[in-house]
């Protein structure tokens, strides 16, 4: 056999190991058991909140929209299929919260200089980091919850469509367009 | 320069500030949200000027009304000293 498939298959099957363990978890945290929950909410929260962060550059409203919907998850828990299912339900759920606050709150601040940066540790160009992300918080609302899960949650069109309930090709336009204009500046 | 590869740096996971499973579990136990741990700060230093201010006034008023009972003293020493001296006046008569 080539070793490079022996290695396919060890990744595969350590992957279903990590599954079925994820799966086992959730299984507990919806029977009722508060630390397979906490344990839930420590393996997402960076998801969560990141998809929030990014769009709102404010760490106290990102952090109130993601306990809102880990609040919601846990009501909801009995509706939650597997790991896989619940990551998609996450994401779905905290791009929603993202939009409607948006529509019920005053409209975010038109000064980006008060605008709350998180440069990751060890970045090769913190300035130019802080300069993209700076113009990313500037982008519409749609263009940047799209780029945020493009690009932190590595997703393609097609689920970021069933993500958001939009059409691929939508998707692809509003992707278009955010990376037209951050090219622009900054190729 | 590599736009997209800019933007996975740029766009990378962010964790919440610390405290913040506990603070879901807290809320899931009583089923109400709590505030987040930007907004508890911003309380807390809300409290410790509104205690400051309440201190300073307080400090205030005591001086306030330290002068206002010295002020009053002297005025019944001088009203005491002339109501004397009158008496002496109309004794000497």
């Amino acid at each position: 056999m080539h070793p490079k498939g022996r290695f396919s298959r060890i990744e595969l099957s350590m992957t279903a190991l990590a599954e079925s363990a994820a799966d086992d978890i959730l299984g507990r945290a919806r029977d009722g058991d508060h630390d397979a929950f906490a344990a839930l909410i420590e393996e997402f929260q960076s998801t969560v909140y990141g998809i929030a962060f990014h769009f709102f550059a404010d760490r106290a409203i990102a952090e109130e929209l993601a306990q809102d919907v880990f609040l919601q998850l846990y009501r909801s828990l009995s509706a939650i299929q597997s790991r896989t299912h619940l990551a998609h339900w996450l994401r779905q759920v905290a791009s929603r919260k993202c939009i409607d606050a948006v529509r019920k709150r005053a409209p975010r601040r038109e000064s980006l200089d008060d605008v709350e940066l998180s440069v990751p540790p060890n970045t090769p160009d913190p300035f130019l980091t802080r300069r993209l992300q700076k113009r990313v918080a500037k982008l519409p609302d749609l263009q940047r919850l799209i780029l945020t899960l493009r690009y932190q949650e590595d997703l393609g069109p097609s689920e970021i469509g069933r993500t958001l309930g939009m059409p691929e090709n939508t998707v692809k336009s509003y992707l278009h367009r955010a990376l037209t204009a951050l090219r622009k500046e900054f190729a | 320069m590599n736009l997209e590869s800019e933007l996975n740096v740029a766009l990378q996971r962010v964790d919440p500030p610390e405290g913040f499973a506990e603070r879901v579990m807290e809320s899931v136990r009583d089923g109400s949200r709590r505030p987040a741990q930007a907004v508890r700060h911003t309380m807390r230093r809300a409290l410790a000027a509104a205690a400051l201010i309440a201190a300073m006034l307080g400090g205030w008023g005591v001086h306030e009304t330290l002068r206002a009972r010295n002020e009053l003293l002297t005025a019944m020493r001088i009203a005491s000293h002339t109501v004397a001296q009158a008496q002496k006046q109309v004794n000497r008569r």
